[in-house]
């Protein structure tokens, strides 16, 4: 026990605001392993080992104090989706950047009320009373430059893209559904979580990249509560998947060592019911697991 | 090799608005880790028993903080208040879950473990310890439950002295017999539990620090020692010696892998 009230009503900022997936698609994507019964090797010793995978911390305040956290469903995403053990890492900035890297296996970026500031990708100057969160800005635009450059998996939701691509040099805009020919891409404040979260719009995949790859169907229906939105693609940034309006809706990175993909929309909110968020967390799961077993077989080899 | 030790710090559970859970810690207990052990921090979500086993082979050292909740007193075999088992936020069970397991997993791993406030008492009931639910209402002690009507600086300021066993760590690390510590808690240590070795009380004979014996370095304190770490010498010390713990126990895992 110490000193800290119970949460103020109303005094805390939610941290993300989950989605939700069509509840069905036209045709199912290929079953995934069980997260939680993933494929077992005897051969090899790390065989029951799962994949560390961090979490972005979002900094709320409460009361005067302030604390590192996120939401329940990325908790969850990670274990059950991807078959990871979560973690979350605090907004303490990109000093350790690189040593943290040396211990994790995976990053989930995820969604948050509070956005990218302007001057970090060259916006109009954030206007007051706009929210943001440059302790979480400083220390995730960093962490996914290196995360890049070394190949460990990078997953990013909602804010999560977008910071993906605002670090690797890209824009994006302040207020997308106020663009000329736009659809409302936020969620109506007073409507019920179900609907909040429930599918909105259409996607179009586009060829040859990490979406076309792993999912037969070409058009995917998916939620959409952000504000913000990719403008100007960042360096090698590719184009996964496109809105019926034209908004970017999902991004890779071309010549990424490892895998790096972002979404707009929150695939957390169902991770394993829905079958498009069941296959992009199996994805990255499996990515981040393949880190894994690199990472130890490397930590053998430089402590021998 | 000169690698950071990895330091967990239990992510807490706290609804927001009507329907969100997040999980998560306040800045004090990161920042003093990050400052003042040469660590990294990460927070450990409640994601269940299961990650106990790679958390307990992949972590070099645990921090447990405090929180607003209490440790669940079934977990030591007493019953709760009906009443206030059903205020919200008074228990953490998601925290309970994993944090008991965690702390006898890195004490079995030989991982060091610093426990302060609410982390103190799970370490104690962690070894089969109980708890004071109340401490204040024990005859004869006074009330060691923050002052909520002070502003935030004197609530947290120190309020009493702790006087430490001779020949304790704690005795011998601080170099002095007493310490005058904040104190912000309702329940307190009662029975140790096995292995635990008391080393400090305060002058009402309430426990402010444990011990695990035969542990390579797991200390718990009932006082908050991460609040205005940069004003606190003594309390730079402990986190200091935690930090030094860590990096031991980074270096014996990389031995181990060669």
């Amino acid at each position: 026990m110490d000193a800290r009230p119970a949460a103020a009503p109303g005094a805390a900022q939610p941290a993300a605001v989950a989605g939700d997936s069509p509840p069905a698609m036209k045709r199912a994507t290929p079953p995934v392993a069980s997260a939680r019964d993933p494929a077992r090797d005897p051969a090899r010793p790390d065989h029951d080992r799962r994949p560390l995978i961090a979490i972005s911390a979002n900094t709320m305040s409460d009361n005067g104090y302030h604390r590192y956290s996120t939401s329940e469903g990325c908790v969850l995403a990670v274990r059950d989706g991807a078959g990871g053990v979560p973690l979350i890492f605090p907004g303490l900035g990109g000093r350790d950047a690189d040593a943290l890297l040396d211990r994790l296996d995976g990053l989930l970026l995820t969604g948050g009320r509070a956005n990218v500031q302007t001057h970090l990708y060259d916006g109009p100057p954030d206007g007051p009373g706009r929210l943001i969160d440059p302790r979480r800005d400083s220390t995730v635009l960093p962490l996914i430059r290196h995360a890049v450059r070394r190949g460990i998996p990078v997953f990013g939701l909602c804010r999560g893209m977008q910071e993906i691509n605002v670090a690797l040099g890209g824009s994006l805009f302040v207020e997308v559904s106020a663009q000329p020919g736009k659809l409302n891409h936020r969620m109506t404040p007073g409507d019920p979580p179900e609907k909040v979260t429930a599918p909105r719009h259409w996607i179009d995949v586009r060829p040859g990249g990490i979406f076309d790859s792993l999912f037969d169907d070409k058009r995917l229906l998916v939620n959409s509560l952000h504000g913000q939105a990719v403008n100007r693609m960042g360096r090698n940034v590719r184009l996964e998947a496109v809105c019926e309006d034209g908004v970017i809706e999902a991004i890779s990175v071309d010549g990424a060592p490892g895998f790096v993909l972002g979404v707009q929309w929150h695939p957390e909110y169902k991770p394993v019911e829905d079958a498009i968020s069941r296959t992009l967390f199996a994805a990255f799961g499996a990515a981040c697991r393949a880190h894994m077993e690199k990472r130890l077989a490397q930590d053998a080899a430089v402590a021998a | 090799m000169s690698r950071q030790p990895l330091i967990g710090i239990p992510a807490c559970a706290r609804t927001i608005g009507p329907r969100w859970l997040s999980h998560g810690t306040d800045e004090q207990y990161v920042h003093a880790v990050a400052g003042y052990t040469g660590g990294l921090p990460i927070l450990i979500p409640p994601a269940g028993a299961a990650d106990v086993a790679d958390l307990a082979r992949q972590l070099d050292g645990l921090f447990l903080s405090g929180s607003p909740s209490n440790v669940a007193p079934h977990h030591y075999g007493a019953t709760a208040d009906p009443a206030k088992a059903e205020t919200p936020g008074e228990n953490d069970h998601g925290r309970d879950a994993v944090m008991l397991p965690l702390i006898r997993a890195m004490i079995a791993a030989g991982k060091p473990l610093l426990a302060v406030c609410r982390g103190h008492q799970e370490l104690n009931v962690a070894f089969g310890g109980t708890l004071h639910q109340a401490v204040h209402q024990v005859p004869g002690n006074f009330d060691h439950r923050p002052q909520r009507q002070l502003p935030r600086e004197a609530m947290w300021a120190p309020r009493h002295d702790v006087i430490f066993a001779g020949n304790g760590v704690l005795h011998r690390l601080f170099g002095v017999e007493r310490l005058t510590v904040n104190s912000l808690h309702s329940q307190a240590v009662d029975r140790p539990g096995e292995r635990i070795i008391v080393e400090a009380r305060a002058e009402d004979g309430v426990i402010e620090a444990i011990r695990v014996d035969g542990a390579a370095f797991a200390i718990g304190v009932q006082w908050h020692p991460e609040w205005r770490i940069e004003d606190q010498p003594m309390s730079q010390a402990l986190f200091g010696a935690f930090g030094q713990a860590c990096r031991d126990a980074l270096a014996a895992t990389a031995r181990r892998a060669a």
